[in-house]
């Protein structure tokens, strides 16, 4: 014959709370090194694509990473610095839109959307690349 | 059915927007006014679904800067009011997504102006 019973259950939430953040803390450090991953890797992919008359658009090159907690946000691009063309006179950011988006110009070295394709190939992985980068912290 | 370059122009042309020379992946020295087709890198679908998506930009090149301006915003509307489902002839529908407004590229040395904008087409492999 069964007998009635009890059975006592007592849960630390404070420990529980502890551990949990603990591990949102890892995720949010695994984000923000996911996020910096990813921007050298645009840049390393875009770096070799940007054209070089000079190098003055290739030194312009940027990024910032914004953001906290759950949400990061990284700006990409080229036009920082001030630094000017010794053969055009013109600083980056004065040029870069025509080098990035004029499909008709030939260049030695470097191409057009070198910035826009260098991040559609980092896209093609990137949740994989991501995953990887938060998983290391966990 | 006809490659792609010249779907989209027969599709912009029957709406009457193409009243000069068009040409695709270069910029011809004359007439000064011209509206030109480049196709740039696109990409595959995952394994599996078919399609591809590809990478276009289209120019107004005019020596007149508002004209020029003008000619590309007349095209950007068109293709934005067009909807997301495009049937560029009867043989081929798009999916299509622009993906900025106009901007001006570039002045050249006989002092033509450049605009244009970019956008993805999805469709299928010719």
């Amino acid at each position: 014959m069964a007998r009635a019973g009890r059975i006592s259950v007592t849960v630390d939430y404070k420990e529980v709370e502890q551990r949990l953040n603990a591990s949102v803390r890892r995720v949010q450090r695994g984000t923000r090194k996911a996020t910096v991953a990813a921007c050298e890797e645009i840049k390393e992919i875009s770096l070799s694509q940007v054209p070089r008359d000079s190098n003055t658009l290739a030194e312009s090159f940027y990024y910032d990473i914004k953001g906290s907690y759950r949400n990061f946000e990284a700006e990409i691009g080229y036009g920082r610095g001030g630094g000017v063309n010794p053969r055009t006179g013109k600083t980056a950011s004065e040029y870069m839109v025509a080098v990035h988006e004029d499909l008709s110009a030939e260049h030695p070295v470097g191409k057009a959307k070198f910035l826009e394709d260098a991040v559609k190939e980092y896209q093609r992985n990137m949740l994989a690349r991501w995953a990887m980068e938060v998983r290391k912290e966990l | 059915m006809a490659d792609l370059f010249t779907d989209i122009t027969t599709y912009l042309d029957a709406s009457g927007l193409l009243d000069t020379t068009v040409s695709y992946d270069m910029y011809p020295d004359a007439p000064d006014y011209v509206v030109s087709l480049f196709e740039y890198g696109g990409s595959s679908p995952p394994q599996g679904v078919s399609g591809v998506s590809r990478s276009f930009q289209i120019v107004v090149r005019h020596k007149d800067a508002e004209q020029a301006y003008a000619k590309i915003n007349e095209i950007y509307g068109f293709l934005a009011d067009a909807g997301s489902i495009v049937y560029l002839t009867s043989d081929r529908w798009v999916q299509l997504s622009l993906k900025q407004p106009p901007f001006k590229i570039k002045v050249d040395d006989s002092a033509r102006i450049y605009y244009g904008f970019n956008l993805v087409l999805n469709t299928y492999h010719d």
